[in-house]
């Protein structure tokens, strides 16, 4: 029988790779974001 | 978790979730930039419109002191 087809369409290797990507995405993002914030709070601290 | 881009278009996720991470991210920056401690924006260089930001943030009374003393 053929490998059945996901809903989305993506193989599970694919879905392997999109999803090491996602978190190396999340990861860029949260890196960015914390220093933004170490570098405003250097600036004008809010507490 | 991959399993979850087996359901979810990928594409799908990107635009959708980034149109909605752009939004609150645009909200959160004009709340910010509505307040007079951080208009980022005015004044001659970055940060000179800002009020004088108190010595210490922690002992400013922002709010009626609570009743019962």
């Amino acid at each position: 029988m053929a490998e059945a087809k996901s809903i989305s369409g993506a193989t599970p290797d694919e879905a392997r790779a999109i999803n090491r990507f996602f978190w190396l995405a999340t990861g860029a993002w949260f890196f960015t974001s914390v220093l933004a914030h170490y570098l405003i709070w250097n600036w004008v601290p809010w507490f | 978790m991959w399993r979850i881009w087996m359901l979810m278009d990928p594409r799908k996720v990107i635009i959708i979730g980034g149109a909605l991470v752009a939004t609150i991210v645009a909200t959160n920056h004009f709340v910010q930039l509505s307040t007079k401690y951080s208009c980022w924006l005015d004044g001659t260089g970055s940060g000179t419109c800002l009020a004088p930001a108190p010595s210490a943030a922690r002992n400013v009374q922002h709010n009626a002191p609570l009743p019962g003393g």
